[in-house]
């Protein structure tokens, strides 16, 4: 039995009656509801991550993202529920941080495409959106890994169709839907090892089943819900043991995933609008880009936008005219744009700009330095949302651009970017702000990027990285130390491997697990809690221990991490 | 008689291959301090990097003057029915002027064509050796020509430098110059584009600056020569050659030492290949 059962029904028994049928402004109330519900347990969310350093917290990452959405939803006073979802879906889609807001985005655009152009959502169309929810979910993920929000996804839309036609509404199909999330999020500390290692739930996992709370509370028309608060049970589930980060690793993309390089980006960009009915937006892409390259197809079953380069742009049109209105074509050609390009800046003949993720003025500096077009600064605690990379990805001059997210919990957003914009978007999945540091130097800005990609992907491999954070919590190392909550800590390549008291001997212990014979070079990056005088000493004892290698310090000014150190 | 092949000392070129070949060398001069050599002829290249590295004063090169070519063109004039010039890049030095000058104070009847290699060190080197084999096998003036220019059209160059420090002092940085003040320490790969000297790409270690050398010189196979040079470390040299066993036929690859010339540049632990594309 979970829990909350028998709690249930005083509640129910005490309030309002029972939304069943919800239109546009009662859609957006049970959203908000759900953003109250995810607020006020940000911190049992945050609590999860796996890594006890405040790098892109889950619960933080999904509150934005939800809050972007109500917000929009509340600039917007409209009747229909299937034009709400649709406002809903969009302003998730540019408001998505963090892995954790990627899939939420997905959560919530299966709303819009399960709604539909219905004036009201009801409890079978609320499974038709929870379908649809599962389908652009594990899109979403180059490898869908169970024992995340995904699994919840999928459980909860399987008991909703299960039950749909014994439930007397929306309501009691949300309670259904809610203990299915409870008993998911439960089950998915044995379903990771790296959560059962650790002893954790899966953090976004449980950011959706408060989500859900939150619908089902408003829905059953509860004011009160603290009893079916399991929110305040799940942290006790932590122990102090733990390794790797759930938001950094469970979602990484393969490289195989990134954009394709084109062969000859020439001809004619070509791009418009079509409406139609029933488009299947997959099925155009796939069709379509056999006849051109840089391919980019978006929309809905309603409308989509093509952008696609070739040499004949006539083709492409043709090509869509039996699915619907063309509208808003514009061609340009590419040929003499390259060739005008060329002639008014002859040192940068191939044009493609750069995008960095960062945060600290020294790091973001170093970035600019080497070529980085815009700097995306990053929060203190939350990853930059899609919105942000978009806005960056237009600000640039090029059509071509190189995004790097230098945080593992930033690629999928940077992936979600790269597919939304018109512009030819390379992500290179650097997950650390070194990797991104390698991977610039690999570019050169002289050559076209087809030239340059392959080798900037390969050297972020090249190079191991270590970190050094204050720990926000007790923690067991895997020699049976225990870290106490303010100590820090030593992260190489995504692993907590060391920890301590002091900072120049958790330096030390690090460098150590890390380094091999072929390392020559060793870069330090020091925040302004180290100090210039601190991480001098840092460097001469390094250099003093360590023959062969060369120690560089540098003013990285970065939030939460003491030291970068990257080993070359 | 025949064709005389004629370059000057930045070429580098193995002392073994210049006899077996008959190429003449023009020596540069090399100034340190007080002192003044002549590359080749009164400086050793070991005795040269010793002083590189230890003296308090940065060498300077100079080119040879319109009189020391007039002297060698006279000397070859009468045993040769052509003389072929080849230098190093007009853009990083005088010489090829010099040697333009020396020809037109000459009022001969028998062809000299000097030619601006656009290129230095043994890329031009390779180019050399090639013209000195056509002559040498009684090849005409236009064969000899002909080699040049599609020798000279499918050389590639890659260097590896430990420090821009020399290059940057040496006034010959050229493009890399956008490598200078850089906060990271980088070991620039660069190339001769053009004549000058350009950044071909950029690593923060030397051994993975080596691997885009690698890299790189195996992206222009097939090759039909190769040259390995170095100017201190030989060990470096020697790693180089094993990465590129097998890209040319092992009498095909010309293992060279850069000179006091090109050295005063260079600085030490550089290392380069040059290539002859086929």
């Amino acid at each position: 039995m979970l829990p909350y059962d028998e709690n249930l029904n005083n509640h129910i028994d005490m309030d309002k009656e029972a939304k069943n049928i919800l239109d546009g402004i009662t859609l957006v109330e049970m959203f908000s509801v759900a953003l109250s519900k995810l607020e006020d347990n940000i911190e049992a969310v945050n609590s999860l991550n796996v890594f006890p350093v405040p790098d892109g917290d889950t619960g933080t990452n999904m509150v934005l993202t939800l809050k972007s959405v109500v917000e929009a939803a509340r600039e917007n006073t409209v009747e229909s529920a299937g034009e709400v979802a649709k406002i809903l879906s969009k302003a998730a889609l540019n408001g998505a941080r963090g892995n954790s807001g990627v899939i939420l985005y997905s959560f919530i655009k299966g709303f819009s495409l399960g709604i539909g152009d219905s004036e009201e959502l009801d409890d079978s169309l609320f499974v038709k959106s929870l379908e649809q929810s599962k389908l652009s979910a594990y899109k979403s993920v180059s490898n869908p890994v169970e024992g995340t929000m995904l699994t919840v996804i999928s459980r909860i839309y399987d008991i909703a169709s299960k039950s749909l036609a014994g439930v007397s509404g929306l309501s009691e199909l949300l309670e259904i839907v809610v203990k299915e999330a409870n008993k998911t999020v439960k089950e998915t500390q044995f379903m990771l090892p790296v959560l059962e290692k650790a002893g954790v739930v899966d953090s976004g996992g449980y950011g959706l089943q408060l989500i859900l709370e939150g619908m089902y509370q408003y829905s059953a028309g509860l004011s009160q819900f603290e009893s079916l608060d399991v929110g305040s049970k799940i942290p006790d589930l932590l122990s102090t043991r733990n390794s790797g980060l759930i938001e950094s690793n469970q979602f990484i993309q393969s490289g195989d995933d990134l954009h394709k390089i084109e062969e000859d980006d020439y001809g004619y960009c070509t791009q418009f609008l079509v409406d139609g009915n029933e488009l299947d937006v997959d099925a155009i892409r796939e069709k379509i880009s056999n006849i051109g390259s840089s391919t980019v197809v978006i929309g809905d079953s309603n409308n989509v936008r093509i952008h696609i380069h070739l040499e004949d742009p006539g083709s492409a049109i043709s090509f869509m005219v039996p699915y619907g209105i063309i509208s808003e074509v514009s061609i340009q050609n590419m040929d003499q744009q390259h060739e005008e390009f060329k002639d008014k800046n002859p040192t940068a003949s191939n044009g493609f700009s750069i995008i960095a993720v960062a945060a600290g003025s020294g790091i973001c500096e170093l970035f600019r330095q080497y070529g980085v077009d815009v700097v995306v600064e990053a929060g203190q605690t939350s990853n930059p949302s899609i919105k942000q990379l978009l806005d960056a990805i237009d600000e640039v001059a090029s059509e071509e651009v190189v995004l790097l997210p230098n945080n593992s919990n930033i690629i999928l957003s940077a992936n979600e970017a790269a597919k939304s914009s018109a512009k030819n978007v390379s992500v290179i999945p650097s997950k650390s702000i070194p990797q991104g540091i390698s991977a610039l130097l690999a570019l050169d800005k002289e050559k076209s990027l087809e030239l340059n990609l392959p080798a900037a992907l390969d050297v972020i491999e090249d190079i191991c990285v270590g970190e050094i954070a204050r720990s926000v919590r007790p923690f067991k190392l895997d020699s049976g130390e225990t870290i106490a909550k303010g100590e820090y800590l030593g992260v190489l390549n995504g692993e907590v491997v060391v920890g301590g008291k002091d900072l120049i001997e958790v330096v030390l212990n690090l460098i150590k697990k890390g380094l091999t014979d072929s390392f020559e070079l060793i870069s330090i990056y020091w925040s302004d809690s180290v100090g210039l005088n601190l991480a001098t000493e840092i460097s001469d004892v390094i250099a003093s221990r360590f023959e062969n290698v060369d120690v560089e310090i540098f003013e990285g000014n970065q939030p939460i991490y003491d030291l970068i150190i990257s080993m070359e | 008689m025949g064709v005389k092949i004629i370059t000057d000392s930045t070429s580098d070129i193995p002392e073994s291959i210049i006899s077996d070949l008959d190429i003449e060398v023009v020596p540069l001069n090399i100034h340190i301090g007080q002192d003044n050599f002549k590359h080749g002829v009164d400086i050793g290249t070991d005795e040269f990097y010793t002083k590189l590295l230890t003296g308090s004063e940065l060498p300077k090169t100079s080119q040879p003057s319109p009189g020391e070519f007039l002297d060698v063109y006279n000397k070859f004039l009468d045993q040769s029915d052509a003389i072929v010039s080849i230098h190093v890049t007009s853009k990083l030095s005088g010489t090829y002027n010099s040697a333009i000058q020396a020809k037109s104070e000459l009022n001969v009847t028998k062809p000299i064509e000097v030619v601006d290699s656009a290129t230095v060190s043994m890329a031009l080197g390779l180019i050399v050796i090639r013209a000195a084999k056509i002559a040498k096998d009684g090849g005409t003036l236009e064969e000899v020509l002909k080699e040049i220019e599609h020798c000279s059209s499918n050389t590639e160059v890659l260097v590896v430098l430990d420090t821009l420090e020399y290059l940057e002092k040496g006034g010959r940085i050229g493009k890399a110059s956008a490598l200078i003040g850089s906060i990271l320490s980088l070991k620039p790969i660069l190339t001769v584009e053009d004549g000058i000297v350009g950044t071909f790409g950029k690593a923060r270690t030397f051994t993975k600056a080596m691997n885009s050398l690698e890299e790189a010189i195996k992206g222009f196979t097939p090759v039909s020569d190769a040259s390995v040079f170095y100017s201190t470390d030989k060990s470096v040299a020697d790693d180089m050659i094993d990465r590129l066993s097998g890209i040319v036929e092992p009498d095909k690859l010309v293992v060279s030492r850069i000179g006091p010339t090109v050295g005063t540049y260079a600085g030490p632990k550089a290392i380069a290949v040059a290539v002859i594309k086929k």
